[in-house]
């Protein structure tokens, strides 16, 4: 058996050559386990910690199922779960903190006030923001790295002035709005899609964030005697079912999607309130995993989220199967790129920064949702 | 109708702020320190009473136990944290910052051991509507206005009528001449800043029952009670319970002319105007 020598200089080069693959094998193995990290803003406690809640609750089920199957090719994915109260104050310093201290290249949140807080830091940082809840139509140019997996409210409002004028034939309607970021442009879509129809908005009464009397405000309401009152809070619904009806108001009640948490719906006050939700059932097999994990079914909000994750965990899965660093731009262009997502009840597509989907009208009634009408 | 029923509302919350309002103007008007700590008392005392009725006592022993709670509190607040500042000759402007952050210590503590979340009071009689001459009155708005009524006797019996109300004007005039005259300050201002967190519970339980509690409400209600203090001239407890009242119904009555998104900033117009054409205060004597 003959043996193979080496010069000197080929000893050198070997031990190099056998260095660096030892080297960029051990970095392959390390980057392999490092996990990737998504941050997660969200009202954990405070009066929005209702829905907060069910979209935390979605988004560690879908994480744990996903490293479950191996994570995004071999690697596993980490939630840093920051609590906002709902806040943009509060917001801004998480979305820093997740970034800056954890080095977080993509951000799950909700809620317009926060997600308009946090956009502009996220241009500057260039880190994907995807909103799986919030709905102001501010949301759709703030920022290139804003994403919404939701259409925004200008949408969801034309459709619930279409079910008001056309199929409950209200002519006339007052608005009780939350008078900031979310309420605002909710009040003025709905004004303009009632008008547009023929409908008269008789009323507009606007109330602080997170506020609990609505007395003073219903009661000018009343006296406008409309035929429909559309509300756009964010919560205490059921203190505002429970004073309307002390004062026996009689009209149609109407609301968008942010009435869809469970202390709103199984509040026997709300009984009677019609109102938007996305096209979003889970299927069986993830209803029984959530609920088995919580002992409840999916909630709205909780499909809804699931959704988001999913556009957010494809967009990633495609960089790192690119071999491309996981970077918010690297993110970004490839949810562009991707632009249809598989989603719970049907595709979500990204025409721009925000995503289209059906909506339904839905009619509360002894503590549950049931279905009116599937609108688009 | 609705001037009927928006007037009735602002007689409704101005009993509210007014019970509020009068346990302020006591502390301030008797120690001169301005006790911004106390939104945290009155947030603590409806934490007070929702626990006890957790725990399955009845709500009226919950109210007298919760108010027995804040008394004590309001007492140790004046005996342990005011009391050694003043003895270090702490200036208001220390005292006041030191309050602040005795605020926040509280809210924060109370967020650390109830969460953050609204907490709501189980059915209750307080929420039976009752038709008050066609109006939707609640059994528990029915209260507030008792609740109000009976805080501002009771202050006022309590300052006319008693040595403990003649020793506290004593030492609302002059501390020094009063400790002179054999009167103790130090234990005056005890009394004052539990009798100011005894009647203090009182309107937190109520809005509590009402609305929900949370952590963080205290200091907008103290903001709006101080409004009303300094609005009257500063001393006076009528002065305080009658501005509120006052405020509170042209707060609501402007809603007849602008829309309800404006009424906070309404009172902030009628506080200026009035403190343009009258700065010592409506209720303050005559120079």
């Amino acid at each position: 058996m003959s043996s193979v020598k080496f010069s000197g200089l080929n000893r050198v080069l070997l031990c190099a050559a056998v260095s660096s693959m030892a080297l960029s094998g051990a970095i392959e193995a390390a980057q392999a386990a490092d996990p990737i990290k998504i941050g997660v803003v969200l009202p954990i406690t405070g009066p929005a910690s209702d829905g907060g809640n069910q979209e935390k609750r979605a988004l560690v089920l879908e994480v744990e199922q996903i490293n479950a199957k191996g994570g995004i090719h071999g690697r596993p994915v980490e939630l840093l779960i920051e609590d906002n109260q709902a806040k943009p104050e509060l917001s801004v310093v998480a979305f820093n903190k997740l970034v800056d201290l954890e080095g977080v290249q993509l951000v799950v949140s909700g809620f317009s006030g926060p997600v308009l807080a946090m956009a502009p830091v996220a241009t500057r940082k260039k880190v994907v923001i995807i909103n799986g809840g919030a709905q102001g139509d501010k949301l759709n140019n703030a920022s290139p790295f804003l994403f919404n997996a939701m259409p925004l409210v200008q949408n969801e409002l034309g459709t619930l002035a279409d079910f008001a004028y056309n199929d409950m034939h209200v002519k006339t309607a007052a608005i009780l709005f939350q008078n900031d970021a979310s309420g605002t442009p909710a009040r003025d879509d709905f004004d303009a899609a009632f008008t547009k129809l023929g409908g008269k908005i008789v009323a507009s009464e606007g109330v602080p964030f997170d506020e609990s009397n609505f007395r003073a405000p219903l009661a000018k309401i009343a006296d406008a005697k409309p035929d429909a009152m559309f509300v756009m809070i964010t919560q205490n619904y059921p203190q505002l079912a429970t004073q309307a009806n002390e004062q026996k108001l009689s009209f149609l009640r109407l609301a968008n999607t942010n009435i869809n948490v469970p202390a709103a719906i199984t509040n026997p006050a709300t009984t009677g309130f019609y109102h938007t939700a996305f096209n979003l059932d889970a299927p069986a097999d993830l209803n029984a995993a959530y609920k088995a994990k919580y002992g409840f079914d999916m909630e709205f909000y909780a499909r809804q989220f699931y959704n988001a994750l999913s556009v957010a965990l494809a967009s990633i899965d495609k960089v790192v199967a690119d071999n491309k660093d996981v970077t918010g731009q690297n993110i970004h262009d490839a949810l562009l790129e991707i632009k249809t997502f598989k989603g719970l009840s049907g595709p979500i597509i990204f025409n721009g920064n925000t995503a289209q989907m059906g909506i339904s009208i839905e009619k509360i009634e002894n503590g549950k949702d049931n279905l009116v009408k599937v609108m688009q | 109708m609705l001037a009927l029923q928006l007037l009735v509302d602002g007689i409704i919350n101005g009993c509210v702020l007014g019970t509020i309002s009068i346990s302020f103007t006591l502390i301030y008007s008797t120690t001169r320190m301005f006790h911004v700590a106390h939104a945290g008392v009155f947030t603590l005392g409806a934490y007070f009473v929702w626990t006890f009725v957790q725990a399955g006592v009845p709500g009226p022993v919950a109210v007298v136990l919760g108010v027995a709670c804040c008394m004590a509190v309001g007492a140790a607040i004046q005996r342990y944290f005011y009391q050694p500042l003043a003895a270090r000759n702490a200036t208001p402007l220390v005292v006041m910052i030191a309050s602040l952050g005795l605020l926040a210590i509280i809210e924060n503590g109370i967020a650390a051991v109830y969460s953050q979340n609204v907490l709501t009071f189980s059915e209750w009689w307080g929420k039976a509507v009752v038709p008050v001459g066609g109006l939707p009155i609640t059994g528990a708005q029915i209260l507030s206005v008792v609740m109000g009524l009976g805080a501002y006797a009771f202050l006022r019996v309590l300052s006319q009528r008693t040595l403990l109300g003649r020793k506290i004007r004593a030492v609302a005039s002059n501390p020094f001449l009063a400790e002179i005259a054999q009167v103790k300050p130090k234990l005056v201002y005890i009394w004052v800043y539990a009798i100011g967190s005894m009647i203090v519970c009182l309107p937190s339980a109520l809005i509590a029952a009402e609305f929900g509690l949370r952590p963080y409400n205290g200091l907008l209600y103290l903001i709006n009670a101080s409004i009303a203090m300094i609005a009257s001239g500063l001393g006076s407890i009528t002065g305080a319970f009658v501005v509120s009242i006052l405020l509170a119904v042209l707060q609501n009555l402007s809603l007849l002319i602008v829309p309800s998104q404006w009424s906070i900033g309404v009172t902030f117009i009628l506080f200026i105007l009035l403190m343009l054409f009258r700065p010592r205060g409506l209720f303050a004597p005559a120079r």
